[in-house]
């Protein structure tokens, strides 16, 4: 594909578009990967702190 | 976490699309809950039964703070003067666990950053995928580079990012379905002793800064989505919903309060997506992973030098978003120069003090000693300072009409019509139609 110039605007899906559900569900792993500080880093930190048997 | 983010997308949330996650703002109150069971010598069910009753009794401070619409009064006061420090100081606030991350293995963190660069700004001007999935693939190539990198036996075993064996039996340990955490009040009912009173009014301290973050997130979201700006009635609602996604969290007796997570809105950033229908997918997701015990303990693995160039990546994003908010500020007006460096710098040197020599309160009497908390939670906070010294200096000093401070173009957009208006035309856009942002 030829490159593309930028015309206006920057999101290509807003907040209220509705991408394909497939799509929707691979974006959303995306987002929940970006996730880790909340996921796996403050369960640590308390778990840590707390001395929980895993 | 799912359920939090779901509640923050119906119509009693704010319907930004922004996913709700653990906050680092509760911390410190729950360090203080830790260390007052802890004296008393009892064991670590006591802390998570304290803890989470404290997240739920504070969390009705702020779904009435919300809900009433007694926090939306303050977004009168907030000028882009003000939300353009804030923001910016979100991500850079975040700057210490960053490059400490990548350092743990350069190599892999640095591949991965490479990756996320080339991805998201000169692949994605070729391809779809790159487009739409930069993080996704930059995250996939760096894991990719930690497995081969540590078992060629390039990376030292004991690093303690990688310990590839021992996270192997622990995936292996793991159990395939587990619903262990969806139960309420696993770990047994709190005593409503005088742990229960201090800790509840601690926690206080954690939804304070909680909830200016969350005001400030709630902009650059907006921004980032390119959508109008966000109403007072948006912030009401969007704080309200927070204070139930606590209720919630605490219910299930999570140790972690939920607030709105940054890392989504530079993702917004850096994938160009804003659908709400991407978030609460994500939010699906968020529910079922951890029912699968071996997926969520794989997740788990994904090594620290990954995370850290994805942080940089991220946060970075942030900081560029809320320095954009200046174009509608006046900067040949030294006023808005003064306000601007000023509330930025406290932020960080506040920080640099107040985290290293926290102030004695101990000998003060109990009363003192929980003031003392919110007061320490709020200076370690650093975007809450500079929240605080902006809307302070920002609403007292002269020296700027509401033109010069930003205030004319933003109340133009900030109104129930500009989003109801937006809204119309999202609706007009069909399932998979994407809006048209580069000239063919």
């Amino acid at each position: 594909m030829a490159e593309q110039t930028q015309t206006r605007g920057w999101v290509i899906y807003p907040i209220g578009s509705r991408p394909k559900w497939g799509l929707s569900f691979l974006l959303g792993i995306q987002q929940y990967l970006t996730m880790f500080g909340a996921t796996v880093l403050v369960p640590l930190i308390i778990g840590g702190a707390m001395k929980v048997p895993i | 976490m799912g359920i939090a983010t779901l509640i923050q997308q119906s119509p009693i949330g704010n319907r930004l699309p922004i996913v709700q996650g653990s906050s680092f703002s509760f911390l410190p109150p729950t360090f203080a809950i830790i260390g007052l069971v802890s004296a008393q010598n009892l064991g670590w069910q006591v802390m998570i039964q304290q803890v989470a009753i404290a997240i739920m009794v504070a969390s009705l401070f702020e779904i009435i703070l919300g809900y009433t619409g007694l926090m939306g009064y303050i977004k009168r006061a907030i000028s882009p003067v003000v939300i353009a420090p804030t923001i910016t100081m979100i991500g850079l606030s975040l700057f210490a666990i960053g490059v400490p991350a990548m350092a743990s293995s350069w190599g892999v963190s640095i591949i991965t950053i490479v990756a996320l660069i080339l991805f998201s700004q000169l692949f994605s001007r070729y391809s779809r995928v790159f487009l739409l999935f930069p993080v996704l693939l930059a995250i996939i190539v760096g894991w990719i580079s930690a497995l081969i990198g540590s078992a060629a036996g390039w990376i030292p075993a004991d690093s303690t990012s990688f310990m590839l064996g021992a996270k192997l039996d622990a995936i292996k340990a793991a159990p395939w379905f587990t619903i262990r955490h969806m139960i309420p009040f696993k770990f047994g009912f709190p005593e409503f002793g005088s742990i229960f009173v201090a800790g509840s009014f601690g926690m206080l301290a954690g939804y304070l800064a909680s909830m200016i973050e969350s005001i400030g997130d709630y902009y650059s979201c907006a921004r980032i989505a390119e959508g109008p700006v966000p109403t007072e009635k948006m912030i009401s609602r969007g704080l309200g919903a927070e204070g139930l996604g606590c209720l919630i969290a605490g219910l299930f007796q999570s140790v972690a309060a939920t607030t709105s997570y940054s890392e989504n809105i530079g993702a917004i950033g850096l994938t160009r997506v804003a659908s709400r229908r991407v978030i609460r997918a994500g939010a699906i997701i968020m529910l079922v992973i951890p029912l699968l015990g071996k997926f969520s303990t794989t997740l788990a693995t994904l090594p620290d030098a990954v995370k850290g160039a994805m942080y940089v990546g991220l946060f970075g994003m942030i900081a560029a978003v809320g320095l954009s908010n200046l174009q509608f500020v006046n900067l040949n007006n030294a006023r808005n120069l003064f306000i601007i460096g000023i509330s930025l710098f406290a932020g960080l040197s506040m920080n640099a003090n107040f985290s290293k020599n926290p102030i004695d309160w101990s000998q003060a009497g109990e009363a003192a000693q929980v003031l003392g908390n919110i007061c320490q939670a709020i200076f370690t906070s650093a975007m809450s300072v500079t929240a605080i010294v902006g809307l302070l200096l920002d609403n007292l000093l002269p020296g700027a009409t509401r033109e010069d401070r930003g205030l004319a173009v933003w109340e133009a957009e900030a109104t129930e019509e500009a989003w109801a208006k937006a809204e119309e035309e999202w609706k007009q856009m069909a399932v998979g139609e994407e809006r048209q942002v580069f000239a063919k």
